[in-house]
């Protein structure tokens, strides 16, 4: 199999970033739910560079002229698939930040209301009082 | 992986053990850098025929806004930072759940609700010919009417809710409201974050709470800047269409 310079080129920036992804695994600085997607879209361009007649196959079956534009569409696909996934993921952050600063509020509020923003003037949350014994 | 929340009904668990008397009315009042008037909103909130409790949710405020409602008289439920305005009430919605209050009314601490109109609000709800009742604007025209883009908007919203679900309402973006147990639960499992009363209105009458307006006069801010900009409002409308579509196909809470 003849290897092409624009397929040298491929393959290594794929391990190149490859090679970056496992370190940062390494180091813990990717959490374990995020970094699988992250692999698979750094380990891609490898296989698809390196493998080409069935991606020029399907290329040639959908009709497309300009065959490596398939790859292209392909990679512009799976980054539009992880920013997706990572939204899904802020989304349920802040859904979760939100809940923990309304119970970190209620609690303060349980707690010690002399404590929060009220100071003396605090008013601990009791029982209706009538207007009349204010 | 599981990255869903701690399932609600934590909610139902925290109110059966909690301890304190429990409140019958609860007023909420979101409050986000409102120090020029959250000590006017509760001084007549506490001036109000019914006895209630005033909660003041101060919204991370950096103007002294819990103080000042402290020094009115009010519990102040602080948040840590600002949180906007949906969470700010779900907070407030919560923290009354959990210590079973019979009612849950929402008064904004911008001071253009008139709390004298919680008598009104309430009584559908003590006499059980409601679950949730608004405070409507536009019921009588009275009072401030706001711009007409705005009341634009704000008819759109009624024909869209109309046309969903089938309720049929004056002021759907009201921020004056009260709900009772039951309905007040529901929402405060879930209350969406930032223009969240068109929202809350559909997955109301989706779960088949009977809805109730009753006339109440706005007035204008007395200081301060509003929280919607000129230039937001398209946007705001598009996005709580969208919302509201989206909540008529969302699964039930």
């Amino acid at each position: 199999m003849e290897i092409r310079l624009f397929q040298t080129v491929a393959a290594l920036s794929s391990i190149a970033l490859t090679v970056i992804v496992v370190e940062l695994i390494r180091r813990r600085r990717l959490k374990d739910e995020l970094w699988l997607p992250w692999l698979i879209v750094a380990i891609a361009p490898l296989v698809t560079s390196l493998w080409i007649s069935p991606w020029a196959a399907l290329a040639r079956w959908l009709g497309i002229q300009y065959e490596p534009a398939l790859l292209l569409g392909f990679a512009i696909l799976l980054c539009f698939a992880l920013l997706l996934y990572l939204t899904v993921v802020v989304s349920g952050l802040m859904r979760q930040n939100l809940r923990l600063a309304q119970e970190l509020g209620i609690l303060r509020l349980r707690l010690d209301p002399a404590e929060t923003s009220g100071g003396e003037y605090a008013t601990p949350l009791t029982s209706d009082q009538s207007p009349e014994s204010r | 992986m599981n990255r869903s929340d701690p399932p609600d009904s934590g909610l139902e668990a925290l109110r059966k053990t909690s301890a304190q008397t429990p409140i019958d009315v609860l007023v909420v009042v979101p409050a986000y850098n409102e120090v020029g008037n959250v000590g006017r909103v509760v001084e007549e909130t506490r001036r109000c025929s019914e006895p209630v409790t005033i909660l003041v949710i101060d919204d991370g405020s950096v103007d002294g806004t819990g103080a000042a409602a402290a020094k009115a008289g009010a519990s102040v439920l602080q948040l840590p930072f600002n949180c906007g305005i949906g969470a700010s009430v779900q907070a407030g919605l919560r923290c009354g759940v959990e210590r079973g209050c019979h009612i849950i009314a929402r008064i904004d601490g911008d001071g253009q609700h008139d709390p004298a109109v919680l008598p009104k609000l309430l009584a559908p709800l003590r006499d059980g010919s409601a679950d949730f009742v608004i405070g409507s604007r536009y019921l009588t025209n009275e009072g401030f009417q706001s711009t007409s883009a705005r009341r634009m908007g704000i008819r759109w919203f009624a024909t869209l809710l109309r046309l969903t679900c089938g309720i049929r309402v004056s002021d759907p973006t009201s921020g004056c409201w009260a709900a009772n147990e039951r309905a007040a639960v529901l929402l405060a499992e879930e209350y969406s974050s930032d223009y969240p009363e068109v929202d809350a209105l559909v997955r109301l009458a989706r779960s088949g709470f009977e809805i109730r307006e009753v006339p109440t006069r706005m007035r204008e801010r007395p200081s301060g800047n509003s929280s919607i900009g000129r230039l937001d409002g398209l946007y705001y409308m598009a996005k709580v269409t969208i919302a509201l579509l989206v909540a008529r196909i969302r699964p039930k809470v």
